[in-house]
């Protein structure tokens, strides 16, 4: 009982924290294949979440670049990379998917705030590792959606 | 003049007792086992966003807490081997560094007449011997003291080559005549009592000197395993880390 309260805690702080997060930060992306391709670099794990090949997630970013219009570039450039990557594995994936880039983020994100303060990569990685696992263990349980 | 003659006596006979006794004393005393325990040396207090510090607390080990590991320091004149011992089983769920970084250390062997330090541990089903000197361990000594227990530590400052984010830190006493110190930070003039690298910071709790016959096996040099440098390792390990990645992710996606 004490895990799936420690869990779920978890998991609702995370996607409020991600999510506000990133908004907070107002970090507005620009719409194009490289800054948005540097984004799936950075998180380079949600690829193969994707279920897809990169090539594929390159032709879709591509896609949407040319499918943008005048009216509807200014609310995607208000919104933030973890917004646009949700949005952008939305439509070619299922919820199961959207919860591993969930837990994605919350390894990266601890990898990186790790990285400011050590240069132990073995030690990070392997906290990172952790994360993720604490993470999919909810995530095979459906406790996160 | 006799009785000049046999206070001399007296005086030499004195002199060779204090001689022997003091060997004898050194010589006993150059051998056995440190206990240390770790804790990490940061705490989430300094992280602004307040749901943010929630989260981490919520997942990680009360950090800044002393973990229950025992990480041993067995020594035997001038070699010594610095290992965690077999944790027991955790009651807590949440994420420990301390027990994270136990688990990577595997068994330190150094050796201050040839200089030798030899990381012997297990990667990727790999055994590696990962081999550095003791030069490379410089050390800025500082006229600094702190008491910690009965012992007067002095501090002292691990040069830093290469850019580290931190610094590490040694306190060491000279009252303990022992050149080593845990993770095979070493070449000190006294054995160091606490030591704080960029995570952690590891305190010396016990230390007795006798080692039984079964616990000198312990202190020799690993000789299975694949000889690497440092830089060496680094570089396999960036190379089995990519791969590992690689495949965890074709594997999901496979299934």
């Amino acid at each position: 009982m004490k895990k799936i309260l420690l869990v779920l805690v978890y998991v609702f702080a995370t996607g409020t924290t991600f999510m506000n997060a990133n908004s907070s930060k107002k970090e507005v992306i620009k719409l194009s294949t490289t800054k948005t391709m540097e984004v799936f670099d950075e998180f380079s794990c949600i690829i193969g979440f994707n279920r897809d090949d990169k090539a594929r997630v390159s032709a879709f970013v591509d896609n949407i670049e040319t499918t943008v219009t005048e009216e509807n570039v200014f609310s995607l450039n208000e919104i933030s990379e973890t917004e646009l990557i949700e949005e952008i594995l939305k439509l070619n994936n299922s919820s199961e998917d959207i919860v591993s880039l969930k837990c994605c983020l919350a390894k990266q994100w601890i990898k990186r705030e790790l990285r400011k303060i050590s240069d132990q990569d073995e030690l990070i990685d392997e906290i990172g590792d952790a994360v993720y696992a604490i993470c999919e263990v909810a995530r095979d349980l459906g406790w996160i959606d | 003049m006799v009785s000049i003659i046999k206070f001399k006596m007296i005086k030499h006979f004195l002199s060779s007792i204090i001689l022997i006794s003091s060997v004898n004393f050194f010589s006993q005393k150059n051998e056995g086992i440190a206990i240390y325990k770790a804790k990490t040396s940061h705490t989430f207090d300094n992280i602004e966003k307040e749901n943010e510090r929630e989260v981490l607390n919520k997942i990680f080990e009360n950090s800044g807490k002393e973990s229950s590991i025992n990480f041993k320091l067995f020594f035997k004149n001038e070699k010594s081997v610095f290992f965690v011992e077999k944790a027991l089983k955790r009651e807590s769920k949440k994420i420990d560094f301390v027990s994270i970084k136990a688990k990577i250390i595997g068994k330190i062997y150094v050796d201050l007449i040839t200089k030798e330090i030899v990381q012997h541990r297990e990667k990727f089903g790999e055994v590696f011997n990962i081999n550095s000197n003791l030069n490379d361990h410089e050390w800025i000594l500082t006229k600094e003291t702190i008491k910690i227990g009965n012992y007067t530590c002095y501090k002292a400052i691990l040069k830093n080559k290469g850019n580290k984010k931190n610094e590490t830190i040694a306190w060491y006493s000279p009252k303990l005549p022992y050149n080593i110190g845990p993770l095979g930070y070493c070449g000190l003039p006294g054995l160091v009592i606490v030591l704080k690298d960029d995570v952690f910071i590891y305190t010396l709790k016990k230390i007795s000197f006798n080692l039984s016959k079964q616990d000198e096996k312990i202190v020799i040099k690993p000789n299975v395993g694949k000889e690497v440098s440092v830089s060496e390792y680094d570089s396999i390990y960036k190379i089995m880390r990519k791969r590992k990645d690689r495949l965890e992710k074709e594997n999901y996606m496979r299934n």
